[in-house]
This record gives structure tokens, C-alpha cells and sequence, in this order.
């Protein structure tokens, strides 16, 4: 595929109709697109992708021009259009994506149904056809499929992503894809269309195609084989499907094995977290308690430890004041009385009204009940003697609450700090426990799926071996019928090519990756020469390994630098170029493989300018055709080094901040 | 140097023509990629045709 031009409308800042014809000049084969930031390069760039695959990175989804909305008013409607004119196995096709856009009353554009894909192209008799709508994603898959476009339309933003994703975990489709454009896509497509649809391939069909007869047993091993072979088919499709989620789990596994590495600490810090938080809340609740028995014990107490003093002095002036030893126990003013009416006194000495007994007797009311006062005073005494005793350990058991509540305040303060640190620590760093839990999450899957693919390899095999039991009695029964025996032969040789094919094939996959591999690691080290080299696995996946050291050893954990990163792209996409040209001719059998276009977004701003020069030097001699956009100070610098492989020069003028214009230059 | 017949599924083969068959269904093959006239159903029925009129079996 060579693009020949470019025109889009209204997109985004480009108001209007703005055309780029591409050189496809084999020795001039650079196109630069020269721009300042902001003037809309990355915009143009994402032209591409949108017209081909419907997809971009903008996060304002919108491609109408703002300068052209602006304009627009209630209820009408402006399309956005980029149309593609492109070459691809020497047909010329014109790629066109259409959305429409409609203003509505409170001035908000918004879509206005889907965005309409079409592809024509020009038949040999010179007539334009359409690609039905139903088949034109099929046909942009065959032209370039979108899981490979991207290294072939990509721009500076998405390096480093792109890096790692070439190097880990690439689905099925990609390595689909770079073989396709390696030029084994008939290899392939023989292979499926002999053996690989079950019933729809021509060993499938023939298999459909015996007639039983009134042959029963015949009829029985038709069924059987057909049953056989479709579940056989149901097999391989269902491991080809465990073989993608391994993948997809495989990586997962690595990304969270090595998010649990660099968060390791965190879990140790939250087992700590987790410690600390139980021990400050068992003393909180080791406070409340004890707040609340100085309360009780205060309540309880402390009047009368705060009363003791004067009580003691109390006591202290009732004993200097005589009364208290003035009274008789048990007499009573009614013992007086009793005695003054008999008459004479307990000892038997006569009493009379007014004499000295009638008058000490009378006295001593003034000692004894009701009046009572020494009593009273006595009661007082050993009321007071009680009440100073139950509060002698008072002062003590306060002390020692109140010491530990002050030592509770010290400790809570301490682990409230060390608590913060940690909780700061923390903030930054993931979850282990969630990231370990996920992680046994995907390893479960993996076993289960290695569990069934077991279990499946083994009923394939049974099945395998009953369909070849099978076959080979009906192919002995097949020999009575003229019909039978025809298919039967057809049969065998569709299947002696299958086999001799895919032994073929396999051999020549090997050595055509082994091959890229080589050409990659070439590229690499005359773009990035630090130290790496580059090598492919099966699928096709990248593996950088340091130089000198066992791969390994490597762990497939170098982390890449940006020119890293780009390089290895460059050297990846370069290399499959490479080797497409070299393989063109080599097989007359092979598939004539496809030229495809560079289409850089500001490139060479991730190198030095050593690296520049090596960059600007390979590439254009690799790739057919190069579209770079870059800024007037990176210009400069292809203009130096690109020299007479420029062809096409076109710059960004903007108008406003809305508004670019796009001219061709010199 | 191949064998000129091989046996596959009980049925003698000739190697030669295999292989000439083989060569001319992925030259098909080839241009239908770059042409995209015939789909799979299509490239299919062509292949069987061209395996019938090639072994041409009495």
C-alpha cells in the first residue's frame, strides 16, 4: 500500500477542503509536513487513522471544525469527510469516511447518525466499483489491518506504549499480520482453504460427498467421520481461544508480578498500618474505662476526702469542749423524771423540790436524751472516724488513674505520628493483598485453562485416531462404488498437498521469522547502538536483551528509553519492510508482498542528533514512502539530513487558534 | 530425489502431480489475494475442480 493524497473537510482545525499529494517517487520518497506545536500536525496525522479505521485519540470526539460550527445555526448540518487515495497490489482505491453533524436549538453539535465508510477502486477496464458496505472493513483488514497500522501511522505520544506492546503479549492477529506481510498470505491461505474451515474446505466437502447408498455401515462411519471432524474443528477452535487468554493472562501475571515487587513494602507497612490502628483503639477503650472509674470513685469519695481536714478539726474542738464525757449511757430524761416523782435516787438518798440532788439531777437533762449532746457528738466522732478511713486510698487509686491517662495521651500521640508516616508511605503505593488476589486470580485461570487443554488434547487425540479407524474402513467399503472411489481419491490428494504444504510452510515460517529477526536486529544496531540487541520469539514479540549477557538471565525486564523504544518500532516496522521487498521474486510462488508508507508524527525528537543522522539515513532507504510531520526546528534538521530523498514539502499556517492552513512549499 | 508415488489414505499418489496442482492452486491463490475476485466458497469449488480434472480418476 503507497498513499497518493490525502484531501479532508472541515476536520477539525482544517475548515474547507485541504489536499496532500504524497511522493511516490521510489528515490525521492519523502513527504514532510512541516508545522509549528499546536498548528495542527497531530490533527492531520489523526486524519489518517479516522478515514481507515474510524478510530482517533482526541478526547474532544468531535471533528467538525470550530470555525465552521461556529457558523452553523440551529438545525443545520456539515459534514466532516477525509478521503484516501492509495495503491495496494497495484489497484488504486479511494478510502472515504464521512460523519455528519447537526447543530440543534442550544447551539450543541452533536453526530448526526454513523459516519459512513466507503472504498471504490478502479477495475482494469477502467471503471470505478464499490466494495459492498458489508465487506469494506474486511477489505481495509486485507489492505492494512488497524492491529498493524499503527506501527505504520504512529506518532511520538504513544512510543513508549507502542515499545512495550511490540515486545509482550501481542495477539494472534499480529503475528497474523506481519506474516501476511511477509508474503506467506497464500501459504495461508491454501492451507484454509484445503483443510482449515471443517466442512467448508475441500477435504471437508469431500468427506460430505460419499454416497452410502443402502449401505449401512457405510452410511454409520460417513456420520461418524463428519462428527468426528467437527469436533476436531470445535477443538482447535477452542484452544486457539485458551492459547489467547493464556496470553492475555500470561502478561497480566507479569505486569502484577512486578507491580507486587515495587509495592512490596506496602504490604509490611499495612500489616504495621493494621497493628498500630487495633492498638490504639484497645487504648481508647483502656481510657473510657478508666476515665469513667475516676469518675465513679470521685463521685463516690471525694467529699469526704475533701471534708477530712475539717472534720478532724471538728473533732479536735468537740474534745477541748468538756461535754463529751458529761453524759450517762442509757439515761434519758425520763429516768430523771421518774426519779424526782419516787422520790429518792438510785443509791436510795432522799430527793426534795429544790435541794441539791432535785437540783444536779435536773442538770444533767441537759446531757441526756432528748437533748443528748454528748450523743450526738459521740455518733459524730465515729461517723467521722468511718468516713476518714474509707477515703485513705482515695488519693492513691486517683493518682494512679490519672498517671495513666496522662501516659495514654503520651502513647496515643506516638502511634497517632507513626500512624500518619505510614498512612503518607502508603498513599503512593498499591495494594498488595488486592494486587496478590488478582494475581492468584489469572494463575487460577491459567491452571484451569492448562487443565483443559489437556483434557481437550486428549479427547482430540482419541478423536483422531477413532476418525483415522474410520476413514480407513471407508475407504475399503468407498472402493464398491465408482463415485467412492473418485472422491476417495480426490481426497487423498487434497490431503497429501495439505500435509506437504503445511510441513512446508512450517519450515519456511521458521525461517522467514529467523530471517526479520536478523534484519531487525541490523536496523537496530545501526539506529540504536547502546548496548541491545533484538530478537523474535514465536509470535513474533520483540525481546531486547543487553549485549553480553544470557537472555535468560534477562527477564525480559530491561525497562526502554523513549529513543529505545522508537527504535525498536523503526528497526520492527523497517524490517518487515525490508524483508517483504527482499522477498519479492524470491518464490514465484509466494504472494508479491506489498510496499507499505511510513506516516511519522514528529519522529525525530526523541533522538540525538547522532541518531538523527542515522535515522534520516535508513529509513528512506528501507521504507517505499515516508510522510513525516515535524516541527520548523526538527524540519531543519531532516531538510539537512533527508537532503534530495524529499520530494513533497507542505507546511501548517495557522490563522487562529481554530483555523490552519495547509500549502505545499517549494 | 522425491518418490515419484506415495501412498496416502490407501490411495497410490503421484508425487509430480501433486506438486504441480499444489503450485497452481497458490498461484490462484496469489492473485485472488491481490484481486479479491472469488471468495472462500468460490476458491474452495476452484480447488476441487482443479483436483478433479487433474487426477482424472476412471
Amino acid at each position: 500500500m503507497l498513499l497518493k493524497s490525502i484531501k479532508v473537510k472541515d476536520f477539525r482545525q482544517f475548515k474547507g477542503e485541504q489536499y496532500v499529494s504524497f511522493s511516490t517517487d521510489p528515490e525521492r520518497n519523502v513527504t514532510i509536513i512541516q508545522g509549528d506545536n499546536g498548528a495542527g500536525k497531530t490533527s492531520f496525522a489523526q486524519a489518517f487513522r479516522w478515514c481507515l479505521y474510524g478510530e482517533t485519540d482526541f478526547s474532544n470526539k468531535t471533528l467538525l471544525s470550530m470555525a465552521v460550527s461556529d457558523q452553523m445555526l440551529p438545525g443545520d448540518e456539515k459534514d466532516v469527510q477525509v478521503e484516501i487515495c492509495l495503491v495496494h497490489n497495484d489497484i488504486e482505491y479511494t478510502v472515504t469516511r464521512r460523519q455528519r453533524y447537526k447543530k440543534d436549538t442550544a447551539n450543541r453539535i452533536s453526530n448526526s447518525g454513523r459516519n459512513k465508510f466507503v472504498i471504490s477502486y478502479k477495475k482494469s477496464d477502467g471503471n470505478t466499483e464499490y466494495v459492498p458496505e458489508l465487506e469494506t472493513e474486511l477489505k481495509m483488514k486485507e489492505i492494512l489491518p488497524a492491529d498493524l497500522s499503527r506501527y505504520f501511522f504512529f506518532d511520538g505520544e504513544h512510543i513508549d506504549h507502542m515499545g512495550k506492546e511490540i515486545r509482550n503479549g501481542r495477539s494472534s492477529d499480529f503475528a497474523d499480520a506481519v506474516r501476511s506481510l511477509l508474503g506467506l498470505n497464500a501459504f495461508i491461505a491454501t492451507l484454509n482453504h484445503l483443510k482449515g474451515n471443517g466442512k467448508n474446505s475441500v477435504i471437508g466437502r469431500y468427506n460430505e460427498s460419499y454416497n452410502a447408498g443402502a449401505d449401512e455401515t457405510l452410511s454409520q462411519l460417513i456420520k461418524n467421520i463428519n462428527s468426528y471432524n467437527e469436533r476436531i474443528s470445535a477443538i482447535d477452535k477452542r484452544l486457539n481461544e485458551l492459547e489467547q487468554q493464556d496470553a492475555f493472562a500470561n502478561d497480566k501475571c507479569q505486569q502484577l508480578r512486578l507491580r507486587i515487587e515495587k509495592n512490596q513494602d506496602s504490604k509490611e507497612l499495612a500489616e504495621e498500618r493494621n497493628k498500630l490502628e487495633k492498638e490504639l483503639a484497645g487504648l481508647e477503650v483502656t481510657k473510657k474505662e478508666k476515665t469513667g472509674l475516676l469518675l465513679k470513685n470521685f463521685n463516690a469519695h471525694a467529699p469526704r476526702y475533701f471534708s477530712k481536714k475539717m472534720m478532724k478539726d471538728a473533732l479536735e474542738l468537740l474534745k477541748s469542749a468538756e461535754q463529751l464525757d458529761k453524759g450517762i449511757p442509757d439515761v434519758t430524761a425520763k429516768t430523771i423524771d421518774y426519779l424526782l416523782a419516787r422520790g429518792y435516787c438510785l443509791c436510795g438518798h432522799k430527793i426534795e423540790i429544790g435541794d441539791d440532788a432535785f437540783n444536779a439531777l435536773n442538770k444533767l437533762r441537759d446531757f441526756i436524751p432528748p437533748k443528748s449532746i454528748g450523743s450526738l457528738i459521740s455518733d459524730f466522732s465515729s461517723s467521722c472516724q468511718e468516713k476518714t478511713a474509707s477515703t485513705s486510698s482515695f488519693f492513691d487509686n486517683f493518682q494512679d488513674i490519672i498517671k495513666f491517662i496522662r501516659e495514654f495521651d503520651n502513647n496515643r500521640n506516638t502511634l497517632e505520628d507513626r500512624l500518619k508516616k505510614i498512612k503518607e508511605r502508603l498513599l503512593g503505593m498499591e495494594n498488595v493483598g488486592a494486587l496478590q488476589q488478582e494475581l492468584t486470580n489469572y494463575e487460577r485461570d491459567i491452571r484451569k485453562n492448562s487443565d483443559e487443554r489437556d483434557n481437550l488434547n486428549q479427547e482430540k487425540g482419541v478423536a483422531q485416531s477413532k476418525l483415522q479407524s474410520d476413514e480407513e474402513k471407508r475407504s475399503s467399503l468407498a472402493i464398491g462404488d465408482a463415485n467412492n472411489r473418485k472422491i476417495e481419491t480426490y481426497r487423498a490428494y487434497a490431503e497429501y498437498m495439505y500435509n506437504t504444504l503445511k510441513q512446508e510452510y512450517d519450515i519456511k515460517e521458521t525461517e522467514t521469522r529467523e530471517q526479520l529477526a536478523k534484519t531487525v536486529n541490523t536496523i537496530f544496531k545501526k539506529i540504536y547502538n547502546g548496548g541491545f540487541s533484538l530478537s523474535l520469539d514465536a509470535k513474533y514479540n520483540i525481546i531486547l536483551t543487553a549485549d553480553g549477557r544470557s537472555k535468560a538471565n534477562d527477564d525480559d525486564n530491561i525497562e526502554t528509553s523513549t529513543a529505545q523504544s522508537i527504535s525498536i518500532i523503526f528497526a520492527f516496522i523497517a524490517g518487515v519492510i525490508k524483508m517483504a521487498k527482499e522477498n519479492q521474486g524470491s518464490d514465484e510462488r509466494l504472494a508479491q508482498t506489498e510496499p507499505y508508507p511510513l506516516v511519522m508524527d514528529a519522529p525525530l525528537s526523541a533522538f540525538d542528533e547522532k541518531r538523527i543522522d542515522t535515522v534520516c539515513d535508513v529509513l528512506p532507504k528501507i521504507a517505499e514512502q515516508i510522510i513525516i510531520f515535524i516541527n520548523p526546528k526538527d524540519g531543519k534538521l531532516a531538510e539537512d539530513n533527508l537532503g534530495l530523498r524529499i520530494a513533497k514539502r507542505y507546511t501548517f499556517t495557522k490563522k487562529t487558534e481554530f483555523e490552519t492552513d495547509l500549502m505545499e512549499v517549494g | 530425489m522425491t518418490e515419484e508415488k506415495v501412498m496416502q489414505n490407501n490411495t497410490e499418489i503421484d508425487v509430480k502431480k501433486a506438486q504441480m496442482i499444489l503450485k497452481k492452486i497458490i498461484v490462484k491463490e496469489n492473485n485472488n489475494i491481490k484481486r479479491k475476485d472469488k471468495n472462500d466458497g468460490e476458491m474452495v469449488k476452484m480447488i476441487q475442480k482443479l483436483i478433479e480434472e487433474e487426477v482424472k480418476c476412471y
